[in-house]
């Protein structure tokens, strides 16, 4: 079997060999020809996660947004309509947006002075006789559109392929999860309004992601602040807790907290925030939810849940991933905000400064072990990562998900099937897919 | 082209502020003066400045969206080959 | 915003003839230089109780993404405030802050020390710095706009607070787990 690439373009056996159901090839972190693969075949082609919908209220809102290393423009229209667009000027292709945010209803090129409507429209070039009047310009292009862009509960996707699955169908049972998030807003609607932190680490996008349902590594990353803090975070990943790690098909994954919060039987208890220091919100849920079903909704808590790509809710904050080369990624990192609840926000916008971000009190520990892993695979041997973690113990939930324990590399192994499927899309054995992802949505 | 100045500099108004973008950056001031009011609105990059009256305003908010887009073209009038095209190039009609 | 939050937002102090009582001996630039430079060569050599003691217990550590922002409600790179000071020195007094295992390799440059005017018990001083940072992974330039309150105590010089603007703190920076 083939087990290093080289630099030629990896071949759908190549890739097959590379990733199996117990292990993974450290090629796949660190070859320049599998990341371009990755580009086209999974961030140019599934949907991605690309910004909110609160980031532009108003019609003529605009704010600049990424998928991978593509730059993108996300507009509010004057209907209200949501659009992606190419940050690149349809003349020269120069950068047409330069501002992070703002509100224009329309984009002029600086540098010949094109300019486009916020839905990507040519509306005209200086001096235009040049292109035989205003009836030349329509030989002209506009911006490029992303061509399908699709928002739920308020979360913009965009896929940079005309055709493929909907959004629905690529989110599957992780829909109910945003759900789930939404429903701790007493108007039922999450805001991401505190700006974002941008935290750069040098090492594949795939380290990220595996490690964002990695119920595994907190004990040993995260100790230190675990240790003084008395934070009781620690113990929700333990071997004597009743969490559990889920796949949930599409490359979805989540430690599912629930279980343990609900045994706390605290509303906000899972936030760590007692009842007496958000009263308003408190009661607000109560009012509008009923106090049975607020108090369940507020015991339950948010989710952890990481919607593959590159979208990673943490109970109270978000994560976007970006990758820019094979060994460097930004995430993108703010709190996460609910509507009708100000007393709560400014709680989860200090709570989330302090664990996130380059000087985070959690995150540049992750970030510490992503930059070493990184390294570390670079290693030539022994080539491999395992992924045995919880193998044989695994089960099947009430819906028909695989589970493992909280610790256990359930999601990893669902994570790394899914991407077999997207990078080789016909599978010459297809056996693994059904043992290793269980039921889809 | 050149944009017209105004006539009168010196009427005091209350300065509403400057609203700006990447793009343009424009001072808006309201002046009460003479027989009326009417808006002062000066182009701080390359200063010019437009006043407007009531019913011009009132016809900005009546114009449709199609004219909108067409005043954005650069080449409508302020960057347009001088006397290689029509004087003003005609709007459509809505 | 809280007024203490605001006065951070903004930056610019009181006047210095205002709220200053006239019973504490005024701050020059040359103390105020003296305390810079004595607090970045503590942080330089992660001397770490010695720098926390440097506080005074109103403090607030604020390295923000936008200057402008409201702190309460945006995110920042850090806001701390006396509690959580103290909790990031605990955290890499534990030898399990990863990030800072080893501990960085630092040497930084402080400059341009002006003293900008008298708030209340508080002079206001800004200063430029410039800090190299080593590690494995190879080694960073870091550079800012620093403001300190400094205040008179029995004790002798202690910050109220200090603001860190990075030049680049709006773009993707690397783990800054050292303290700036
Ligand atoms: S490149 Fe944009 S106008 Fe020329
Ligand atoms: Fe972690």
């Amino acid at each position: 079997m083939t087990t290093t690439l080289g630099s030629s373009r990896p071949t759908p056996e190549g890739l097959r060999g590379l990733v199996q159901p117990d292990r993974v090839h450290g090629s796949l972190y660190t070859d320049p020809a599998i990341f371009a693969a990755e580009l086209e075949r999974i961030w140019y082609s599934t949907w991605v996660y690309v910004g909110h919908v609160s980031e532009i209220p108003r019609p003529k809102d605009y704010v600049r947004k990424t998928i991978g290393p593509q730059q993108i423009v996300m507009t509010r229209d004057t209907d209200g309509g949501v659009h992606l667009l190419q940050n690149r000027c349809a003349h020269r292709g120069n950068l047409v947006c330069e501002a992070d945010r703002g509100h224009s209803g329309s984009f002029r090129c600086p540098y010949h002075g094109w300019t486009f409507s916020n839905t990507g429209d040519l509306l005209g070039a200086p001096f235009n006789q040049g292109y035989g009047g205003r009836e030349g310009l329509k030989e002209l292009g506009g911006l490029a559109t992303v061509p399908r862009v699709g928002i739920y509960r308020g979360f913009v996707f965009g896929s940079l392929a005309a055709e493929g699955p909907t959004l629905e169908e690529h989110l599957g049972a992780a829909a109910e999860r945003l759900d789930r998030l939404a429903r701790l807003s007493p108007e039922g609607e999450v805001e991401l309004t505190a700006g974002f932190v941008q935290h750069e680490v040098e090492a594949n996008w795939k380290m990220l992601v595996e490690n964002e349902t990695d119920g595994y590594h907190p004990q040993f990353v995260h100790s230190s602040i675990f240790s003084i803090s008395g934070s009781s975070i620690g113990d929700l990943y333990s071997d004597k807790s009743t969490a559990v790690t889920r796949a949930l098909g599409g490359g979805h994954s989540e430690n599912d907290l629930a279980p343990e919060f609900r045994r706390l039987g605290v509303p906000m208890g899972w936030a760590g925030t007692p009842e007496s220091k958000i009263p308003d919100y408190v009661a607000q849920m109560r009012d509008v939810y009923g106090t049975e079903t607020g108090d369940e909704i507020m015991i339950n808590g948010s989710p952890h849940i990481m919607i593959f790509p590159n979208l990673f809710v943490a109970e109270i904050q978000l994560f976007s991933i970006q990758p820019l080369a094979v060994n460097r990624t930004v995430q993108h990192v703010t709190a996460i905000q609910f509507k009708g609840a100000p007393d709560l926000n400014r709680r989860l916008v200090t709570q989330c400064v302090g664990s996130v971000g380059p000087a985070g009190m959690l995150l540049a520990d992750d970030a510490e072990m992503y930059e070493r892993n990184q390294r570390g695979v670079e290693q030539l041997r022994p080539e491999w990562l395992d992924l045995r973690r919880g193998l044989g113990r695994e089960t099947t939930d009430d819906d028909g998900y695989t589970i493992g324990t909280a610790t256990d590399e359930t999601s990893m192994r669902s994570m790394w099937s899914h991407y077999l499927t997207l990078m080789d899309p016909q599978p010459a054995t297809a056996p693994q897919e059904s043992t290793v992802e269980g039921a889809q949505a | 082209m050149t944009v017209a100045k105004g006539d009168d500099e010196a009427t005091p108004g209350i300065e509403l502020g400057v609203v700006a973008s990447e793009f343009a950056t424009v001072k808006v001031t309201l002046e009460q003066g003479g027989s009326g009011a009417r808006l002062r609105v000066e182009d701080l990059r390359a200063d010019a400045v437009r006043y407007l009256d009531a019913l011009e305003l009132e016809s900005l908010v009546w114009a449709p969206e199609d004219w909108w887009r067409r005043l954005l073209d650069p080449s409508l009038h302020r960057w347009r080959d001088a006397g290689r095209g029509p004087e003003i190039e005609s709007l459509p009609p809505g | 915003m809280t007024v203490a939050a605001q006065q951070i937002v903004d930056g610019t102090p009181a006047p210095t003839a205002g709220n200053d009582t006239g019973t504490v001996t005024p701050i020059g630039v040359d103390e105020a230089a003296q305390f810079l430079y004595r607090e970045a060569r503590l942080a330089d050599a992660h001397e770490l109780d010695a720098w926390e003691a440097l506080w005074t217990d109103d403090a607030l550590y604020y390295v923000p993404i936008d200057d402008t922002a409201d702190p309460m409600t945006s995110m920042s790179i850090i806001f701390d405030n006396r509690g959580r000071i103290a909790t990031r020195i605990k955290q890499l007094h534990t030898g399990r802050r990863h990030a800072q295992r080893p501990p960085s390799r630092l040497c930084r440059t402080v400059g341009n020390v002006e003293v900008l005017g008298v708030e209340g018990t508080d002079t206001v001083v800004t200063s430029v710095v410039q800090i190299v940072e080593s590690r494995e992974r190879g080694t960073r330039f870091w550079a800012g706009r620093v403001t300190h309150k400094l205040r008179r105590t029995d004790d002798g010089l202690r910050m109220s607070t200090k603001k860190v603007v990075l030049v680049d703190s709006d773009r993707p920076l690397l783990s800054l787990s050292f303290l700036v």
